[in-house]
């Protein structure tokens, strides 16, 4: 993909732009807010990396000039201020997603790649597939190989959000947040509770393994090649 | 007593009120014992001493009793005297007739004490005068009996308007006490009432809330002055810690990030030159600054809440369904600690509050419980509304906490058992109670014999009218 980084602070974009690169994208870091817009104006960007605190420009007013300018480019806000007003603010000002310094790198590209490869809104779909796993979201039935799997509904919200984006790497923040659907802090690593759980019921017992863990970042379901 | 009644006598002012009412009574008593003595007593005495004189003059003349023509004729010679006190008397001989005497009064009817106050009524032509007479009772050896007194009408008069004015006093004055009691307490029960709400809207957290001044420059507008002066000066002491705070936040967001960076990537250059202890020691060193902003974040979100800096978000929730959700979250630990769950709630608990910031709170509270209790045991939730409140209880089967750590519990880095083992940064129960009191609530920890119990009171969604 190729993707718009704007942040004033070197060591970070620096940081970032490795990051980012290394997974694969080719990346345009950009100090300066003004020059930031000209270049996310231009378009053809993927995904947008945007400060909230530059010189010059505020980056909520760099996305406040985009969205009103029509342009749809998915943005991840990076900021300093962590409290939830300011990530309300954020996203009400058109931002995709919402991160806040300081970050794990990782959960930053797992973000951006999930920004980058939304599925199509409210995918028409009314199963989901992988390998021999298939979720039948009208009568919200799960099956592998033909065996019909018992899924609570909240392992049903879950694997349905893995099968949406799978191949992406999905950090615990995420899973939290798009399953949950709660801005909270659990302070026991509850996620991985979910997921093995899940694990057990759709990968014990049958080959492949469709979820892996993806050390130091979160999860991803996937068939390993 | 009605509660209405029961507020009015705990009222100080209303107190104030009846404490005078009763010094005011004692007061107009006093002044009419006075005057009583001044208006009746005395002059009862120096009549009582002017008939005791006649008496002993009269009783002289009455000798044996056998011939009583002087006796009579110095009795009429003093009724016909003008001057002074009417003159009364009745002279009775040892059969009981009477031989002389201006009073209605029957001979049978005479007590036996010496002295007497008698009332009658004298025809004097067509009109009716009503009389007293004080008399003295002589007795003579042969059985017959003088009588000599002086008329006392006027003093009678008096006594019986002191002892009116005395009543009507009395009542007049409870009644007037009375009332402007509760006048009083009225209007000073409005003021002190008006400085008491400020004040609670401040302590609930508005602290842009100012007791309202009259301008009228008396003693409560001089209190309420005062008591804003204060509130002025606490909330810029408050604003400038926030600011520090602020800033101090600002300020160690970047270098810890830039730490972060460098750490996350001498991790991945560690991992790759295979050497295994460098590998981890940048794992470790990675993980502790992650700990470092984990506590600063909680840090952080406490003092914002408590602050409420946070803009206060009143979306309408269900708290039984927040409750239902966090512990499905939970799950999972309990079943792999084997730690039996059950939840006790109403179908539907509403309030207004921040559902993030309520869901966050419960979750800390299960959590601390699920760490806290030693496998095989449980977890009870319960969540109750009794008047208004919601009542959540969490309890758990674990060691429970001893009485002189549990006040201290919700302190920020207090931790009742650091040997525990059970990892945490003591912000958990401080994060809970700040959010909390941002809902107006409270969190307590209640004594139990066995266990602990973590109470969240919050007020629930007021009844619609």
């Amino acid at each position: 993909m190729r993707l718009l980084v704007i942040e004033d602070d070197a060591r970070v974009g620096a940081h970032v732009t490795r990051g980012l690169r290394d997974a694969g994208h080719t990346v345009d870091l950009i100090a300066d807010g003004r020059e930031g817009l000209f270049h996310a104006a231009a378009g053809g960007y993927d995904v947008i990396v945007l400060d909230r605190m530059l010189p010059h420009v505020d980056g909520m007013a760099i996305l406040s000039a985009l969205r009103t300018g029509g342009d749809p480019t998915p943005v991840l806000l990076l900021s300093a201020l962590g409290t939830v007003e300011d990530r309300v603010a954020g996203l009400r000002a058109g931002a995709n997603d919402y991160l806040t310094k300081p970050f794990a790198l990782i959960e930053l590209v797992a973000r951006v790649d999930a920004l980058g490869r939304r599925p199509a809104p409210a995918s028409e779909a009314m199963v989901l597939e992988v390998a021999d796993l298939r979720f039948d979201l009208r009568g919200r039935t799960v099956e592998r190989a033909g065996r019909r799997i018992e899924l609570s509904p909240r392992e049903q919200r879950l694997l349905e959000y893995m099968l949406r984006h799978q191949g992406h790497v999905l950090t615990r923040g995420m899973i939290l947040e798009a399953v949950w659907d709660y801005r909270f802090d659990p302070q026991t690593n509850i996620v991985d509770q979910h997921i093995s759980n899940l694990r057990q019921k759709i990968d014990k017992g049958f080959t492949p393994a469709l979820i892996h863990t993806v050390r130091g970042a979160g999860y991803t379901l996937r068939v390993e090649s | 007593m009605t509660p209405r009644l029961a507020t009015l006598w705990h009222s100080f002012t209303f107190r104030l009120t009846l404490a005078f009412m009763v010094f005011f009574c004692v007061s107009v008593a006093v002044l009419l014992a006075i005057g009583y003595w001044a208006t009746i007593h005395r002059p009862l005495e120096q009549v009582e001493a002017s008939i005791e004189q006649d008496a002993r003059r009269f009783a002289a003349l009455y000798g044996d009793g056998s011939d009583t023509t002087a006796l009579v004729a110095a009795l009429r010679r003093e009724v016909n005297r003008t001057a002074g006190r009417q003159f009364y008397h009745m002279l009775v001989d040892s059969r009981q007739n009477v031989l002389s005497g201006n009073i209605p009064v029957y001979p049978g009817e005479l007590g036996n004490g010496p002295w007497l106050r008698i009332e009658f009524e004298l025809n004097d032509g067509d009109i009716d005068s009503e009389h007293e007479a004080f008399l003295r009772v002589v007795p003579f050896v042969d059985g017959g009996r003088l009588l000599v007194g002086r008329d006392t009408e006027d003093i009678d008069e008096r006594e019986e308007l002191i002892t009116q004015v005395l009543g009507g006093a009395a009542t007049l004055a409870a009644m007037l006490g009375l009332g402007g009691g509760l006048l009083l307490s009225l209007g000073v029960g409005r003021r002190i009432d008006a400085i008491n709400r400020a004040a609670q809207r401040v302590l609930v957290g508005k602290m842009a809330e100012r007791v309202p001044v009259r301008g009228t420059g008396d003693d409560f507008d001089r209190l309420s002055m005062t008591l804003n002066a204060m509130l002025d000066r606490i909330q810029a002491l408050i604003a400038s810690i926030s600011r520090v705070s602020d800033n101090i936040a600002h300020e160690l967001r970047t270098p810890l990030t830039h730490l972060r960076g460098d750490l996350e990537l001498l991790e991945v250059a560690a991992s790759r030159t295979g050497d295994d202890l460098l590998t981890t020691t940048a794992t470790r060193a990675r993980d502790d600054a992650d700990r470092l902003q984990r506590i600063f974040d909680a840090l952080l979100r406490i003092a914002r809440i408590e602050v409420g800096r946070d803009t206060p978000v009143r979306e309408a929730l269900d708290l039984s369904t927040l409750l239902h959700e966090a512990v499905e979250l939970y799950a999972p630990v309990a079943e792999q600690r084997r730690i039996a769950v059950t939840v006790a709630a109403p179908p539907v608990a509403p309030m207004r509050g921040d559902r993030h910031l309520l869901f966050q709170a419960i979750c800390n509270l299960l959590d601390n419980a699920l760490k806290y209790t030693p496998e095989g045991g449980a977890v009870t939730v319960s969540l109750g509304i009794d008047a208004g409140t919601m009542r959540l209880d969490v309890r758990d089967t674990g060691p429970g906490v001893p009485a002189e750590h549990r006040a201290r519990l919700g302190e920020r880095f207090f931790r009742a058992d650091p040997a525990s083992g059970a990892d945490g940064h003591g912000l958990g129960l401080a994060l809970v109670r700040a959010i909390a009191r941002h809902h107006q609530g409270s969190l307590e920890f209640p004594a139990v014999a066995q266990g602990f119990i973590a109470r969240l009171s919050l007020p629930g969604e007021p009844p619609a009218r």
